[in-house]
């Protein structure tokens, strides 16, 4: 599945992240790569954004991008 | 070292967004460089200097970056700097609460192999949050000192000051996998240099033809851009699971306000509401003082018509430079306040917030979410608003967002509003005004819909965003913020601004004798030619249109001269216009103060009264039909806002858009007006 699936408050592991290059580099500069733990905190109250917290970070991404990031839930 | 001077040393702060890099280097230096809770406060190299024992310390400033290899102009102007002018210390700026994702750019410039210093700052808010870090262990890992500091407070900053003569280069690198390592030592240049061009194109740096035949055998096996990064981000996180502790706690207080405000119901009412307080509280504190310049500039008035001067020297001075002083003067009261909140948004991280709300809606006419909050202070005062427009990262949606900005109905806008609602829609005066908001609001964001195409995009755009924790920003940080955009302000626009006044009273004066002679009144006329169209055919109304470019405020004024005639100032004497002087000051300051208690009064919906000179609706009814008059509105609420915003627009975009600028809201104008005008006669 990919993040943009994932429910609130539901925890995963980041598989695989795809895209073009400057945002694979993004995500990894900001601690989203494989084998991270993620979380959606919340959903921006027009339904996109969502949020996601990553160790301690909070990161606002859009559904879009999300959609590009695999994931395996944690349970 | 000799004893002939201090020596020279150079030392560069390098960090990810958003760490406190200007704090660090203030509270080092004492300076002043700008400050703000949201990552690329710094996006350009700011440099401080200053000496301590020792040495003459010249400090870079680099912006917040993530790496040094990307595309972003905030790694190319952090790459070109190390690379070209290597400083003899590399301070890193680490975020003690997130070790992990900050310890990715330190292992990538411990392979620059300069002398470099690890700060470990924020550490009140990572103990806040139950982290600890075993500082010693983490030296031992990283192999160069670390100083634990909170920079917001002063603490540990001097222990930075010590180090600096002490640092060394990193004892301990990254291993990479060893069929990558054989690549790298075959790889002239210091080691990042060979890392990084055996891994991806960078932009100033050109691979050999022996580096581009490494990295297509590299290629074979695995991406190796992913190699080093899966290389460096896995040594960051055992380095960070051996130093670093964690107790679960209580949720933060930034979880818990992010819980009401970014609700899913309550969000949207909240955050309207505080930006009405924004205004509350912008106008409340500007407005005494607005009233209070009017006092200073009657005295000053009263106390020259009193030196019996000759009647043109008189004229001059009082109408042209007192007035055109005052004019200058009065945008400070607003602007500063506007900027002091748009500051504490900045600082405190609620700016982040709104990007987060907003990025929907805005996504429609092609923008970030947070560009919302230039167009919204637009409806304060247009010139904070464009330059505010520099929250905005990419160069293409601020010139967007600068363009559609006029259109926002500034506070100036609104007293020619109230008078001509009151005058021609006296039963429907407050959708009149109502409308002509909206009618703003929808043409600037037709304009940055329109201009998607017409400016350049940045290729790497991509919608992730931090969002920071909130931090209460320090009175001293804001006020001084406030204070900096205010005074560049009247720096840059009081030229402008004071010529335009003086060009205007020129006109009234030539040749002399009646006002119906003038030149003014004569280009009036001139003017009522195009704008008959709109129902514009007083040569008093058009003529009012000129001194608007110069500033809304002075429409009305302009308006009762122009009716009504000039009123003759009385002359005061010395001793009665300090008296006046000093009545007034007491008199604003008690309204400043009583203004506290009505920020949190219940706003009120009724328009503010209309304090324009008596006589002047009499006159004004026959001046115009009431779709004229709408017509008139129409224009004055679309044309060129005021000389200070053109002023603005340059500064920040160039002549090109400025002038590009002005056309289009001409031309808008042109057309909307005369829209209106067909549509209601």
């Amino acid at each position: 599945m990919t993040l943009a699936e994932l429910e609130i408050d539901h925890q995963a592991t980041v598989d695989h992240v795809t895209g073009p290059r400057p945002f694979i580099r993004r995500l990894l500069s900001l601690g989203v790569s494989p084998g991270s733990e993620v979380r959606v905190v919340r959903v921006a109250p027009l339904g996109d954004p969502i949020q996601v917290e990553i160790g301690r970070l909070q990161l606002a991404i859009r559904r879009s991008e999300a959609s590009q990031v695999l994931i395996h839930s944690a349970s | 070292m000799s004893g002939a001077g201090p020596t020279l040393l150079r030392v560069a702060t390098v960090g990810n967004p958003n760490v406190g890099k200007s704090s660090l280097i203030n509270a080092i230096a004492g300076s002043d460089l700008s400050v703000g809770n949201w990552p690329g406060t710094t996006v350009d190299r700011l440099a401080v200097r200053f000496t301590t024992a020792e040495y003459e310390v010249d400090w870079v400033d680099l912006p917040g970056t993530y790496s040094l290899a990307g595309a972003t102009s905030e790694e190319a102007i952090t790459r070109r700097e190390l690379l070209t002018s290597p400083p003899d210390v590399l301070v890193n700026v680490v975020d003690a609460g997130n070790l992990e994702r900050n310890l990715g750019l330190t292992l990538e410039l411990s392979e620059l192999g300069l002398p470099m210093l690890v700060v470990l700052n924020l550490m009140d808010e990572a103990q806040a949050h139950g982290i600890s870090i075993e500082t010693a262990a983490l030296q031992q890992a990283l192999g160069v000192e670390v100083i634990e500091t909170v920079a917001s407070s002063g603490r540990g900053c001097e222990r930075v000051k010590e180090a600096l003569q002490r640092s060394r280069r990193p004892q301990r690198l990254t291993a990479y996998p060893d069929f990558f390592e054989e690549a790298a030592a075959q790889m002239p240049g210091n080691r990042w240099q060979a890392v990084t061009l055996l891994s991806e194109e960078v932009e100033g740096l050109s691979p050999t033809p022996l580096c581009k035949e490494l990295r297509q055998r590299l290629e074979l096996a695995q991406d190796p851009f992913l190699t080093v990064a899966e290389a460096r981000l896995g040594w960051a996180r055992r380095i960070t699971q051996e130093v670093e502790q964690r107790q679960h706690g209580a949720a933060s207080v930034t979880e818990k306000i992010d819980g009401w405000l970014l609700h899913p119901w309550l969000g949207l009412p909240l955050f309207l509401l505080g930006m009405l307080m924004v205004f509350r509280f912008t106008y409340l504190f500007s407005d005494p003082w607005i009233g209070y310049l009017d006092v200073v500039k009657s005295v000053l008035s009263g106390w020259l018509a009193s030196a019996h001067l000759a009647p043109l020297l008189e004229s001059f001075l009082s109408h042209g430079v007192i007035d055109g002083a005052g004019t200058v003067a009065a945008f400070s009261p607003v602007l500063f306040l506007l900027y002091l909140a748009l500051a504490f948004l900045e600082a405190s991280g609620l700016l982040a917030r709104t990007t987060f709300m907003f990025d929907q809606v805005m996504k429609w006419v092609g923008l970030p979410g947070r560009s919302l909050i230039p167009l919204l202070l637009g409806f304060g005062c247009n010139v904070p608003a464009i330059y505010s427009t520099r929250i905005l990262p990419n160069l293409g949606d601020r010139l967007r967002v600068a363009l559609a900005i006029p259109f926002m109905a500034c506070s100036a806008r609104l007293t020619v509003f109230v008078l001509f609602a009151a005058v021609f829609f006296p039963k429907n005066a407050p959708y009149v005004v109502f409308g002509l908001y909206l009618l703003g609001l929808a043409l600037g964001l037709l304009t940055a819909w329109l201009t998607r195409r017409l400016v350049p995009q940045d290729s790497d755009q991509t919608g992730i965003m931090e969002m920071p924790p909130y931090r209460f920003p320090t009175w001293k940080a804001i006020s001084r913020q406030a204070w900096l955009r205010t005074s560049s302000f009247l720096r840059d626009a009081a030229g402008p601004i004071l010529g335009a006044v003086l060009l205007v009273w020129a006109l009234h004066q030539i040749p002399g004798g009646k006002m119906e002679n003038s030149l003014y009144a004569r280009v009036s006329q001139v003017l009522t030619v195009p704008l008959a169209p709109l129902g514009i055919t007083d040569w008093r109304l058009a003529g009012a249109l000129m001194p608007g470019f110069i500033a809304k405020e002075v429409v009305v004024g302009t308006l009762g001269v122009s009716f009504l005639g000039e009123d003759s100032t009385p002359p005061a004497t010395l001793s009665g216009g300090l008296q006046q002087l000093g009545g007034g000051f007491i008199q604003a300051s008690k309204a400043t103060l009583w203004a506290v208690p009505q920020m949190f009064g219940l706003p009120s919906t009724q328009l503010p009264p209309d304090e324009s000179p008596t006589g002047l609706t009499g006159a004004l009814t026959k001046s115009s039909t009431p779709a004229g008059a709408l017509a008139y509105l129409v224009f004055l609420l679309l044309y060129t806002p005021c000389v200070a915003t053109v002023a603005a627009f340059n500064s920040e975009f160039g002549r090109k858009w400025a002038i590009f600028s002005v056309v289009w809201q001409l031309g808008a104008a042109y057309l909307l007006a005369f829209l209106t005008y067909r549509l209601l006669s």
